[in-house]
């Protein structure tokens, strides 16, 4: 298993390479070229050296974007590494009727965006249901702006997110759970392991490899979150577009005809070597693990 | 949360009576916790199924999301406004692809990855992890004229090229290659098996419930993607079934009932494959690969 | 081993995506040269979401060109209003935009500002006296000779609301408000009837330019290049809107909703005024018949002396079509005065053409209709509206005013300063 590999690992990877490589590394490289150019959708791109990054810096949107979508990593990451485990271990054991409850726990994942905006803002709007049974449990006097309001839009939209997120990540648990050695669990009820204790000793270290990829997804996801935004702000982003992310900058100034494509480039640029942080911190993990 | 009773040992069946009443007490809170959760996690889908059986005399806009008289007519609306079935069958050949091939190429990839050291490894797995970090919209542009150099364009196979094998697969299938004991392998090496024969018969079969969240996470991203099927597709004959149901409100109609019949439509298919795959996440370690 | 090939290729590709994603000009410069005069062969026709209220009536008039004119095809594409602009784009990057495209003026400006279509004033001469003023001069570009669209249908603006809500508010259903200040009028008695519903919803994003515009304030200066409207006129507008936010005239969670959630709002009962396109009679009608028949219309709100808005469709030819002749003669079919007359008849939209819109079908309500009604009033005030919104005014130019304007209403910002950094950053944007 320690032998080096010559030739071997580049036939079982060429064709996942050749895919990366074409349709996203390669147009990316372009995205890297252009970032230093002044090209806009339909033409330009003269070289104007990092004038670009420069109007970055300088931009208090690309700023107020970039602490939004950090703090929507640290709120929303967490969650997702636990929450969907939970679930998992809800629906693991085969009871009755179990598919047809895992099967709809799955089905906001793949809801349209557009529905799942339309219920939620419903749902949070000043006379929907969450203030209405706020009201009612006298937890507060009046409703509370979650739409109108750019941090409780940014912490509706988090919602969204993780509840949305729930089933994609309950799958990823789900498969993982059944590695876990059955055998360990049942000597750990012989010796009387209550089942908190035996999530926490047996299944959390057995899906620890996952745990740490499903972080590393929901980080990446988290980075790149766009639709919640829109659908929920119904396009604005909040009240003067202060509730914007990364992408949903990128995708105004870069989209549309008059995109900026050079600035959009940038600031994906940006994104990128923002989550790639992420990833080498993912990647090290790995490493010790294997190690181990 | 409750105590799983899995392995009843020898020695309690004397307390058989108590641990019926415990299995009771068990399975409601376990039933009742899952009830909560399809309240939490069911709504849009219910709204939107019952707005679908509206009839034409009955308002949308309300809270009450079942229908007073249900009806199919939406359906069949659906059916005579756009060719639902040529679409299907678009969408349908589009994700199978997608799913087969992301098995295919992610499980090579994957397995490289966690079993074989070689040169270039890290650069390898930063080329993967990049494609998951890229937004997509900042290179669509580039990733259009690339296909279209490659004759891809209006064609279903420059739909499924570019979603050919995606970062993730190979992330995933990669974690669980690397969650794979050993020594099972280290058994087979022993007798002789080459590098492929290791693969094919004693690493792929232990990993099958993460093979089938790839095939899952493939079809359905496949399924739902909007945006580049539209962009590549010309004619209309070729479209897929997102791009389709976009023709069942125009400009100037808004048939909310009907839209959510199309939507309806293009989750259950959706909903379907994952309920008649889900009983397969659990064949992973414990019953295919050890006993194979 | 397998290694260098793969990245050979890929650099390969590499080089060759960044030469051709540099620039426009590999597509539109063969815009000349194979084109013939004659009227024959294929074209393509796209259009912006007609799909699926008017396939028959396309799918006709396809027909009765090509039987017009034998040798010809039309291939039509329809594309759906999501989406729209980047496959719009990314076409016209490659060169490969339709021969006869459906635009409205927004999405057509950057295009024509980068002479992408055939001027018609040269190609067509003694065209334009056929269609509406308003609608002609649309798909002109500020500061540049030439017009570059067939204005194709349009869309006017009339007030609808519902009367048993203005009943309930001790209004008299039958007397719509008119003016800017009797629709603020009526929305605060509205509001105030302690009735469940509100006055109106204010849809800044497709409203606020409009009504500056209709009130006279000047948007642009006559190049098109900077944005003026932080004047006094517009300073009170804002703070009229402010005022009637944070009384709850408007719905508490409008402040950032769009005309989709106004629509949807009225369709609730949840407000009693819906200033808004015709057409959306036939929306409310199929989902909430009951707000339906309720409903009653009355003309668009204007202010003493300004414009009336109208909404322009129209058809332009790329310079990279390789059947100009064709192409042209097409669009000019199409926007002939019978078959937009036809295709009025379909749907509360009206015909670009003079001699379509004096047909007296638009002027006939005798049988008593909401909707016939409101034909009438919107095919009367046609003849003199403007195209208000200027064709600068895209998403990103809205986004940064309609941001402004959400901070003033809820009190971050004064009106004069919110129009003040509007202007700026719109002109940042537009001299871009």
């Amino acid at each position: 298993m320690k032998a080096q590999y010559k030739w071997l690992p580049w036939l079982f990877l060429t064709p996942a390479l050749i895919i990366a490589l074409v349709f996203t590394i390669g147009p990316f490289l372009n995205t890297i070229v252009l970032s230093f150019t002044n090209s806009t959708t339909l033409g330009g791109g003269t070289f104007n050296g990092i004038q670009n990054y420069l109007d970055l810096a300088n931009s208090p949107q690309f700023w107020i974007s970039t602490r939004n979508t950090l703090l929507y990593v640290a709120v929303v990451v967490p969650l997702l590494m636990v929450l969907p485990l939970l679930l998992a271990v809800l629906v693991e054991r085969n009871i009755p009727l179990i598919g047809f409850f895992r099967s709809v726990f799955y089905s906001p994942v793949v809801a349209s965006m557009v529905v799942v905006g339309l219920i939620w803002s419903w749902l949070l709007s000043s006379d929907g249901a969450v203030n209405g049974l706020l009201e009612a449990l006298h937890i507060i006097q009046k409703p509370l702006p979650f739409l109108t309001d750019t941090t409780l839009l940014l912490l509706s939209c988090m919602l969204v997110t993780v509840w949305k997120g729930l089933g994609y990540y309950m799958v990823i648990y789900l498969a993982a759970l059944g590695n876990v050695p059955k055998e360990l669990h049942e000597a750990a009820q012989v010796d009387g392991a209550g089942s908190g204790r035996r999530l926490w000793s047996i299944t959390l270290p057995g899906v620890r490899p996952t745990m740490l990829l499903v972080g590393l997804l929901g980080s990446i996801a988290a980075m790149k979150v766009f639709a919640e935004i829109f659908v929920i702000s119904s396009g604005t982003a909040g009240p003067g577009g202060q509730a914007r992310s990364l992408v949903y900058t990128i995708r105004e100034v870069g989209l549309g005809l008059s995109g900026e494509i050079g600035y959009a480039s940038a600031m994906s640029l940006a994104l990128f070597i923002l989550t790639i942080g992420f990833s080498i911190l993912y990647l090290r993990s790995q490493r010790t693990d294997q190690l181990r | 949360m409750a105590r799983p009773i899995q392995a009843r040992t020898p020695a309690r069946t004397h307390r058989r009576r108590g641990a019926t009443k415990r299995k009771t007490v068990e399975y409601t809170i376990r039933y009742a916790l899952l009830m909560f959760v399809f309240v939490l996690l069911v709504g849009p889908f219910i709204w939107q199924f019952g707005t679908s059986l509206k009839g034409a005399g009955e308002s949308i806009y309300t809270a009450n999301p079942f229908p007073a008289s249900p009806t199919l007519a939406n359906y069949g609306m659906v059916a005579d406004t756009i060719p639902v079935f040529r679409y299907l069958g678009n969408s349908l050949v589009v994700a199978t692809s997608s799913a087969i091939l992301n098995c295919v190429l992610a499980s090579l990839a994957g397995y490289v990855l966690a079993r074989m050291r070689f040169r270039g490894r890290t650069l390898v797995d930063l080329v993967f992890l990049a494609t998951i970090i890229i937004p997509f919209e900042v290179i669509m542009v580039s990733v259009f004229l690339t296909s279209r150099s490659l004759g891809l364009v209006d064609s279903l196979l420059g739909v499924i090229l570019p979603t050919a094998v995606t970062g993730l697969s190979i992330l995933i299938m990669r974690t669980a290659f690397m969650a794979l004991p050993r020594e099972i392998e280290e058994a087979a090496m022993i007798d002789g098996a080459s590098d492929w024969q290791r693969f094919i018969r004693v690493a792929l079969p232990s990993v099958q419930g993460s093979l089938v969240v790839v095939a899952i996470f493939a079809f359905v991203f496949a399924w739902d993607d909007f945006l580049w099927p539209l962009v590549i597709l010309k004619d209309s004959a070729n479209f897929t079934l997102t791009v389709g149901i976009q023709y069942l409100s125009g400009t100037f109609t808004s048939n909310q009932r009907v839209v959510a019949a199309g939507t309806m439509i293009a989750v259950i298919p959706l909903l379907v494959l994952f309920f008649s795959l889900q009983r397969w996440f659990f064949r992973g370690v414990g019953e295919g690969g050890l006993k194979g | 081993m397998k290694k260098l090939p793969t990245i050979g290729f890929a650099l390969a590709g590499v080089v060759a995506i960044g030469l051709t994603g540099c620039g426009l000009g590999s597509g539109t410069s063969t815009d000349s040269g194979s084109s013939s005069d004659e009227i024959t062969g294929e074209i393509t026709f796209s259009t912006l979401q007609l799909k699926p209220t008017f396939t028959d009536y396309i799918e006709g008039v396809i027909d009765d060109f090509e039987t017009a004119n034998p040798g010809t095809a039309v291939k039509w594409i329809d594309v759906p209003f999501d989406g729209a602009q980047e496959k719009i784009s990314t076409d016209a990057q490659a060169g490969t935009l339709p021969d006869v495209i459906n635009l409205n003026p927004n999405f057509a400006q950057p295009l024509e500002a980068q002479g992408a279509f055939v001027n018609l004033d040269d190609a067509m001469p003694g065209l334009s006296s056929k269609f509406v003023t308003g609608a002609w001069d649309a798909f002109q570009v500020p500061g540049e000779d030439g017009s570059f669209g067939f204005p194709w249908y349009l869309s006017s603006e009339v007030t609808m609301y519902n009367s048993s809500m203005f009943e309930t508010a001790g209004l008299d259903p039958n007397s719509p408000p008119a003016t800017y200040d009797e629709l603020f009028a009526d929305a605060r008695t509205l509001a105030g009837a302690g009735a469940d519903f509100t006055g109106m919803h204010p849809a800044l994003e497709n409203r606020f330019i409009t009504d500056l515009g209709r009130m006279g304030v000047p948007l642009m200066n006559k190049a098109g290049t900077e944005w003026t409207f932080n004047t006094p006129d517009a300073e009170a507008y804002v703070a009229e809107l402010a005022d009637l936010y944070q009384s709850g005239v408007f719905p508490p969670d409008s402040l950032t909703q769009d005309h989709a959630k106004e629509t949807e709002a009225y369709q609730a009962g949840q407000i009693a005024l819906f200033p808004s396109g015709a057409n959306f009679l036939t929306i409310i009608e199929e989902n909430a018949p009951d707000i339906a028949k309720a409903t009653n219309v009355g003309p668009q709100i204007t202010s003493e002396g300004g414009p009336t808005n109208v909404s322009v469709m129209g058809l332009l030819v790329p310079k990279s079509s390789e059947n100009k002749a064709t192409a042209l003669a097409f669009a000019e079919y199409i926007t002939n005065a019978e078959n937009q007359l036809a295709f009025s008849k379909i749907v509360t939209i009206f015909p670009s053409v003079t001699e379509a819109l004096a047909d007296p079908y638009f002027m006939d309500d005798s049988d008593g209709t909401v909707e016939s009604k409101a034909r009438r009033i919107a095919a009367e005030q046609l003849p003199d509206a403007e195209n208000i919104v200027p064709v600068q005014f895209d998403d990103r130019i809205k986004a940064i005013v309609i941001g402004k304007v959400q901070l003033a209403m809820k009190g971050d910002l004064t009106p004069a300063e919110a129009l003040d950094q509007a202007v700026e950053e719109a002109n940042a944007v537009t001299a871009k």
